[in-house]
């Protein structure tokens, strides 16, 4: 990914020959396999979960869980793309585990109708206080921007941070996704429309 | 076209994944719709400002987290694993694992206490009908031959009652039932010393007088009975029912008083062992009479003869009454000097009890108190130690 997430193709060459490595007993091998993915996978995590703390711990799953399924791991895909399909996985299973939890922290702004999944709480923002939106500043906007990511419904939050924060290209989402084009189009486009009027008056 | 169908080519144009001619068609229509072109704006935006989101950068130590992680998930021996849960932190741990250690124990202790205390004698079941003496409980035949005052003393006397003594009680402070089982019922039998009183007895029932027919005794009268000549019949001693303590004269028992509660009616013909006894036991009779009758002037030696053959009697006698009730004599302890047993200590069926303790009465009388002994209800033979006077 590049600057906008996209490795340079020199580094990806060299993974195959780690995980091969660590295969073979070579633990430092999956020590740069960790070194190299870290931010990424705890930014895609961050993003996902809106929390710091909740973000490391997934993103310590993740590596746990890659340290006990690498020899699984088949290299007919990117070993990125393979983690972050675990990355979102695990941040899923945290969503749900972490949904009542987060939705105490929040205070709904108006009362959206609910929606076919019973998620309800689609349009709702952390409580800045009342002369938040006056004093804006780059980190709060950020604030706010990460909160109406977290008012997305699931599938619509994880097309988005994969596309839009993190950078992948369609196609390594429908990878990590499991999505068709069609359907991976038509859900960005949703999605984004939704932060738009989230997001009206602050970008 | 309407703006709706324009506004979901938004995503796709900002991306550039539309074809030459939709996109063509798109933006000749933002060119004259200033409300798409605005909408396209913000939407344009907001992508951009969701990838300009600061990135988020992992903990310094992430990578050692990471294996902290692996290595806390990883399976370990047994060994280990008990290690750390009982014993780290070794502050915290040990102390509470004595202190669990103890109070366990002492809830331990607690819990057997109640429970020993709990345990009372094992029920046993009564049987609907009146029971026939030969199936009543030791304790019950004896008070059945007891007056009240010797009633009393039975209760009073430092032995259980019976009913405690069960096997298997577990009171707490009471010995072995294995330890009781062996104590004997002790009682203490005067034989011969009131001979005048006897041979009036013996008497006035003998043979062709008033036999069968209890005699009219006043409550409370005592009655030695050693040469009494006609016995009544096992059946229907056996067959009469215990006497209640509360319809019981006062006074020594005696077999008059036992014949005396036996209905008139129940005195069936004897069985031919009785008559064999009373065959004995008349004879034994005449003889005194002859003694008596020719006794003011005999010489001083044959007095020591006939004392001597009484005090011989006694002991024989209780052994002939062993024999047919199917007990035996086991021990036979003498006096210094004297050939003759100064008590004995004999087993008993337990069925035939009754009907031994009715033979008894009649060679004797009872002194003091009776003590009952083990609680044989569920033994075989029971046993009884006889001290002779």
């Amino acid at each position: 990914m590049s600057e906008d997430g996209k490795q340079p193709a020199v580094e990806q060459h060299d993974e195959p020959a780690w995980i091969k490595a660590f295969l073979n007993g070579d633990r430092s091998a999956f020590d740069r396999l960790v070194l190299r993915h870290q931010n990424r996978v705890f930014s895609l995590c961050y993003r996902m979960l809106g929390d710091y703390e909740d973000a490391d711990d997934c993103a310590q799953e993740t590596f746990v869980k890659v340290y006990r399924s690498l020899k699984a791991f088949r290299f007919d895909s990117s070993f990125s793309t393979w983690l972050y399909t675990i990355a979102v996985n695990t941040c899923k299973n945290k969503l749900k585990s972490a949904e009542y939890r987060r939705r105490q922290k929040m205070v709904p702004i108006d009362d959206p109708p609910e929606e076919s999944g019973g998620r309800k709480p689609v349009r709702e923002l952390e409580d800045p206080g009342p002369t938040a939106l006056t004093r804006l500043a780059d980190k709060e906007r950020e604030q706010l921007v990460q909160a109406a990511i977290d008012s997305l419904p699931e599938d619509a939050r994880t097309v988005v941070v994969l596309r839009d924060v993190q950078g992948l290209s369609y196609e390594e989402v429908i990878r990590v996704t499991g999505y068709n084009m069609g359907t991976l189009k038509s859900k960005l486009a949703r999605a984004r429309m939704q932060l738009r009027q989230k997001l009206k008056g602050v970008v | 076209m309407e703006c709706s169908r324009f506004k979901e080519l938004f995503s796709d144009h900002i991306d550039g994944t539309l074809d030459e001619q939709t996109r063509r068609m798109l933006e000749g229509h933002l060119a004259v719709c200033e409300h798409c072109a605005e909408e396209l704006r913000e939407l344009r935006a907001c992508v951009s400002a969701l990838g300009s989101l600061e990135k988020v950068q992992a903990p310094a130590d992430f990578l050692h987290r990471v294996h902290e992680r692996i290595h806390r998930g990883e399976p370990v021996s047994w060994r280990q694993w008990l290690k750390e849960k009982l014993c780290f932190p070794v502050r915290v741990k040990l102390p509470l694992g004595a202190a669990g250690l103890v109070m366990t124990a002492l809830l331990v202790m607690v819990v057997y206490q109640g429970t020993r205390q709990r345990t009372g004698p094992v029920p046993v079941p009564v049987p609907a009908q009146v029971p026939e003496p030969s199936a009543m409980k030791p304790q019950e035949q004896l008070e059945s031959r007891l007056d009240d005052r010797q009633q009393l003393a039975l209760r009073e006397s430092p032995a259980p009652p019976l009913s405690e003594t069960a096997a298997g009680s577990g009171a707490p402070g009471s010995p072995p039932a294995l330890a009781r089982e062996s104590r004997p019922m002790r009682l203490t039998l005067v034989i011969g010393h009131d001979e005048r009183r006897g041979r009036a007895f013996a008497q006035k029932e003998r043979p062709g007088s008033e036999d069968d027919k209890p005699a009219e005794v006043p409550r409370g009268t005592s009655t030695v009975a050693p040469e009494r000549k006609t016995l009544a019949p096992p059946a229907a001693s056996q067959s009469a029912p215990p006497a209640s303590p509360s319809t019981s004269g006062k006074g020594m028992i005696s077999s008059r008083s036992k014949a005396a509660e036996t209905p008139p009616g129940e005195t069936g013909p004897a069985d031919t062992r009785l008559e064999r006894d009373d065959k004995a036991l008349r004879s034994y009779a005449r003889d005194k009479e002859t003694e008596s009758a020719v006794g003011g002037t005999a010489p001083p030696d044959a007095q020591r003869k006939r004392e001597t053959t009484k005090a011989s009697k006694g002991p024989a006698e209780i052994r002939m009454l062993v024999q047919q009730v199917g007990g035996v004599v086991e021990t036979a302890r003498h006096r210094d000097s004297s050939s003759q047993p100064e008590s004995l200590t004999v087993r008993i069926p337990t069925a035939s009890l009754s009907r031994f303790l009715d033979d008894l009465l009649r060679i004797g009388r009872l002194r003091g108190p009776v003590e009952p002994g083990a609680d044989v209800s569920e033994n075989a033979t029971i046993l009884v130690e006889i001290t002779l006077e």
